[in-house]
């Protein structure tokens, strides 16, 4: 049996009223539940805050999931919409948030004498840029590159409108080059893999 | 139509990166003449793609995580089960209260109406 079909078998249990379904669910799904959030919230006390959250609405919701997506993908948009919901929450409290167009300067990376990146530490730098990105923006080019959700969806997870998704997407883009290095990374991404 | 700048066009820069129609032609039409955006759309489908393989990565949370979830989960269906048995039962009072009300109407309407 296929992850997916295990997952589509819990599901319908669950819809049911099995509880214990639902909990090999969250057991199936919530390491990925849990990276996705971290890459939102970028710490692992929200992350876990966010998960934990993420399965209550999935429980409330599993009423309403017409299953027209993957159960993986409906859960990864009820993850960005409470991680949206926690920070939101948490801005109102601090009143400090890093705005989306908030330069980001970290000098580290410049004198890093190993800027130069090899292709084997490509992905370690992309990690850590991706930390380094306002959170609006980071949002927002995560869902979109690493868990392909679309432009639409993110805008309704988010609260923002579609235009709005586009224009953080392509800043977030632009802003990751440029705290990777630009012309580097380009030279080797443009060699390693064909546009 | 105003003249349609660079800046301006990232919404289509975005969609053509990702493989998808601008959803305006204005926008579109700038980014089909300009080379500088035609650049950016090919900067932006390589990143996109990078950051791509960081999708089978996985991180491992705190070894208690998976227990507080389902402790969260447990409680939320008791918390609800008992709101739901304090709502029927809060339903029934008022049902019995209203039925015990209309008998004592109708009671009173035919004592009336023998009286008279």
């Amino acid at each position: 049996m296929t992850r997916d079909q295990e997952l589509a078998d819990h599901l319908t249990a669950a819809r049911g009223g099995d509880t214990e379904a639902f909990g090999e669910l969250v057991k199936a799904t919530y390491t990925e539940t849990y990276t996705l959030a971290f890459r939102l919230m970028g710490n692992a006390d929200d992350a876990s805050d966010v998960v934990q959250e993420t399965y209550i609405r999935a429980f409330k919701a599993l009423g309403r999931f017409r299953g027209d997506s993957r159960f993986t993908t409906w859960l990864y948009r009820i993850t960005a919409n409470c991680a949206s919901t926690h920070l939101g929450r948490r801005k109102r409290l601090r009143h400090a948030l890093l705005d989306e167009d908030t330069q980001i300067v970290d000098e580290a990376w410049e004198h890093d004498p190993e800027f130069t990146v090899d292709n084997g530490q490509l992905h370690g730098r992309l990690v850590e840029a991706l930390q380094r990105l306002p959170r609006a923006m980071r949002a927002v080019v995560v869902l979109r590159d690493v868990y392909d959700l679309t432009h639409e969806d993110i805008a309704r997870e988010l609260g923002i409108s579609v235009t709005a998704a586009k224009v953080r997407l392509h800043r977030a883009r632009r802003r990751l080059r440029e705290i990777i290095g630009g012309d580097e990374a380009d030279r080797r991404w443009g060699g390693r893999r064909a546009v | 139509m105003g003249v349609v700048r660079c800046e301006d066009a990232a919404p289509a820069v975005a969609s053509l990166a990702d493989g998808l129609e601008p959803a305006r032609p204005a926008q579109a039409a700038h980014v089909g003449s300009c080379l500088r955006c035609q650049a950016e759309v090919l900067r932006d489908r390589r990143m996109s793609r990078a950051l791509a393989d960081l999708r089978d990565e996985v991180l491992q949370p705190d070894p208690e995580l998976l227990g507080t979830v389902l402790d969260a989960v447990d409680e939320f269906v008791e918390r609800r089960a008992a709101l739901r048995a304090r709502l029927a039962y809060l339903l029934g009072g008022a049902a019995a209260t209203a039925g015990t009300i209309a008998v004592m109407l109708v009671r009173r309407g035919r004592g009336e109406a023998l009286a008279s």
